[in-house]
């Protein structure tokens, strides 16, 4: 008896001691992930990206980057990078191999060097527009050859002291060019296929707080010199312009008085018109607030991409984090963060994609790092996509699938609490869509399974208060008799 | 005293002229009525917070807490009967403490049960139907229209004067939110000023 029992134990050790040796492999995150549920508060969530390369210059080959300011994807797969401390362009492949170093141009004869370069963009057809900040011009660069220049606009609209500093550009699907001059609060500089100035184009509103209320009230009392003496209320500027494959244009907004809208989506009008269900303004970034003694660390908006899917991706400098969000402003991930380690920023300045990689371009780290989407993160890219689509069982299947992997996913509940309102399964649906916490949708279903109730036990209810009726009035005569 | 012919409060939400007079003059208060009806009171804001439909109810329902709740019903009453009685005592009203507070509690009745009705009538509705919130506005309406022309009688004032009477009532309420911030602001201050100087003594000591 005591030797069996030793044999097994010895088995048992011996089995414990293999097993340990089997290495465990770990996907540690360098981030948080998360999510936020009805009540705005924090959940944890799966990671949606998972940084795959990360390559400084050095690593690339072409020494190491001074501040990088911007850098963009090109339709055809090469990544556009302003090293703006050292006065070059650098393009590099999709795994981020080095192509080509372009250092100077050729403009009417001459070469010119990059100098102060801030901000990118490639048209479809390979054009590369340069913004030369502090020489006040965009240059457009092909084979070397500057083609031609964007200038400081001449028009009735532009006072003579106005100063053109264009810090970003984009350029639409119909070849239209939206800068982004530093310091100017009317919007974006609005520019025609052959470099005319348009006009100007979707400028932030100024945003109601107590303060500006107040000193529209001083205003309304003061004498002109002591209005004049005073500081001018004016809109926010924006800090990132892109040119989405819908034909809409994107801006972000570093610094808002208010976390409301700091990604815009502008129509040809200039008006906003990216909100929350209910056509209701909404926070892009953290709602979870830090406090620094009593003034709030809102987020701050650098840049903003969209990929073709439509998905609107953009940094939050206050957390750097990049935000991704869909068209109807459900918040699909959060990744990256400050740190040292992989996947996590110093200050990342530039966000870009082709097709589910993001790039971000740090620029006090002077890298770029890679990210693809995991496991997680395809799932509920393709069951928005479904969704969107209006393939609701398959979108349901997605939701499931997402909902296995993380219970905190509100977007998952109401995703399989819509499909089954699709599919008539309205009670179903309802205790999905209240996980959800849409109350519009849950208003709907109720009120479809009101009415199937109404229908199908509507008539017995009034036949037995009928029926109800009559017995009473039978038995008030029998007992007055 | 007349203990034995109570006034129905249900008969003073319909006859408030009479009801009141009789509370005021003919002792015809019951404080074991009113404490039914208060208590009823935070039954009904803790059912309408808790099972108002979730259409309706943007309340996180697992953030529950009985005294906040208890606090949010005892404090606006309170301070109500409370400021009355003084505005009272300094407008030369005739009501007494007791009969404001009693009459009070019965003019909540309507309310109560405005209250009770919204939250049960709301789980039947969808979010384009605003009815149960008409229940509680209507008893509400009825609560304080009850309770305007009863304190005209018991106070034996005019309608301009209870009107006067009213609006004082409210703002001594808010003076006395003041005062209550005030008293726990300085209280909390002399507290910590007790500790630190006790600490410091136990320390010189040891």
């Amino acid at each position: 008896m005591g030797n069996t029992f030793r044999k097994l134990l010895s088995c048992f050790l011996m089995l414990a001691v293999v097993t340990s040796m089997i290495p465990t492999v770990h996907a540690q995150n360098t981030f948080n992930s998360y999510t936020y549920d009805e009540w705005d508060e924090s959940q944890k969530a799966p990671a949606g990206y998972a940084p795959v390369l990360v390559k400084n210059g050095m690593q690339i080959g072409t020494g190491n980057w001074k501040t990088p300011s911007d850098f963009f994807m090109s339709e055809e797969g090469l990544l556009y990078v302003a090293d703006t401390g050292n006065n070059r362009l650098i393009v590099l492949d999709e795994e981020l191999g080095l192509k080509e170093i372009i250092e100077t141009v050729t403009m009417n004869g001459e070469e010119i060097p990059l100098t102060d370069v801030q901000g990118l963009y490639v048209s479809n057809d390979g054009v590369i527009y340069a913004c030369q900040t502090s020489l006040a011009r965009i240059l457009l660069i092909k084979d070397k050859q500057v083609i031609g220049t964007i200038d400081k606009p001449v028009s009735s609209l532009i006072p003579e002291d106005f100063s053109f500093a264009p810090t970003k550009v984009g350029i639409d699907v119909y070849g239209r060019a939206f800068v982004l001059s530093k310091g100017c609060y009317s919007g974006l500089l609005q520019y025609d296929l052959d470099g005319s100035f348009m006009g100007f184009f979707g400028a932030n509103k100024v945003e109601v707080t107590a303060d500006v209320l107040f000193s529209y009230m001083w205003k309304s009392i003061l004498s002109d010199e002591q209005r004049a003496a005073m500081t001018s209320i004016l809109p926010i500027e924006y800090s990132n312009v892109d040119c989405g494959a819908d034909g809409f244009v994107y801006t972000s907004t570093v610094g808002t008085q208010l976390p409301k809208s700091q990604v815009k989506k502008l129509n040809p009008l200039g008006n906003n018109v990216y909100f929350a269900v209910g056509n209701e303004e909404f926070n892009f970034g953290d709602e979870e607030i830090t406090y620094n003694k009593t003034t709030p660390n809102y987020p701050s908006f650098i840049d903003v991409k969209v990929d073709d899917d439509g998905f609107i991706y953009a940094i939050d400098l206050t957390s750097s984090r990049v935000f991704v969000r869909d068209q109807e402003a459900n918040l699909i991930t959060v990744f990256g963060g400050y740190g040292q380690q992989t996947g996590t920023f110093n200050t990342p300045v530039a966000v870009e994609c082709r097709g589910e990689r993001v790039y971000v371009l740090d620029r006090l780290k002077n890298n770029i790092t890679v990210f693809e989407p995991t496991e997680y993160g395809a799932l509920v890219r393709q069951a928005v996509l479904a969704y969107d689509a209006g393939h609701y069982s398959e979108a349901e299947l997605l939701w499931k699938q997402v909902l296995e992997r993380n219970a905190n996913s509100i977007l998952a509940y109401n995703g399989i609490g819509k499909a089954l309102a699709q599919e008539n399964r309205y009670d179903e649906a309802m205790q999905y869509l209240r996980l959800s916490g849409d109350r519009y949708s849950y208003s709907r279903s109720f009120g479809k399974n009101r009415l199937e109730l109404v229908r199908n036990y509507g008539l017995y209810a009034i036949g037995g208060i009928a029926v109800l009726a009559v017995a009473m009035s039978i038995i008030k005569r029998t007992r007055k008799e | 005293m007349d203990n034995r012919n109570y006034t129905n409060p249900f008969v003073t939400i319909m006859h408030p002229f009479d009801a009141s007079y009789d509370i005021r003059f003919k002792n015809r208060g019951s404080w074991s009525i009113s404490c039914v009806i208060l208590v009823l009171l935070f039954f009904a804001s803790v059912f309408s917070r808790q099972n108002t439909s979730y259409i309706f109810n943007y309340n996180k329902l697992s953030d529950f807490n009985v005294l906040m709740q208890l606090l949010g019903v005892a404090l606006p009453f309170g301070l109500f009967v409370i400021s009355n009685w003084i505005m009272g005592i300094l407008l030369d009203g005739t009501g007494r403490f007791r009969d404001i507070f009693i009459y009070t509690c019965y003019c909540l009745v309507p309310f109560v049960i405005g209250t009770f009705a919204g939250a049960v009538v709301s789980n039947g509705l969808t979010m384009e139907e605003p009815f149960a919130t008409y229940l509680i506005v209507a008893g509400a309406a009825w609560s304080i229209t009850i309770e305007f022309i009863g304190l005209m009688v018991m106070h034996e004032y005019g309608f301009v004067k209870n009107c006067f009477s009213c609006a004082c009532t409210l703002a001594t309420m808010l003076i006395l939110v003041f005062l209550i911030m005030l008293g726990g602001s300085l209280a909390s201050d002399f507290i910590g000023f007790v500790t630190t100087i006790t600490r410091e003594v136990l320390f010189r000591v040891s």
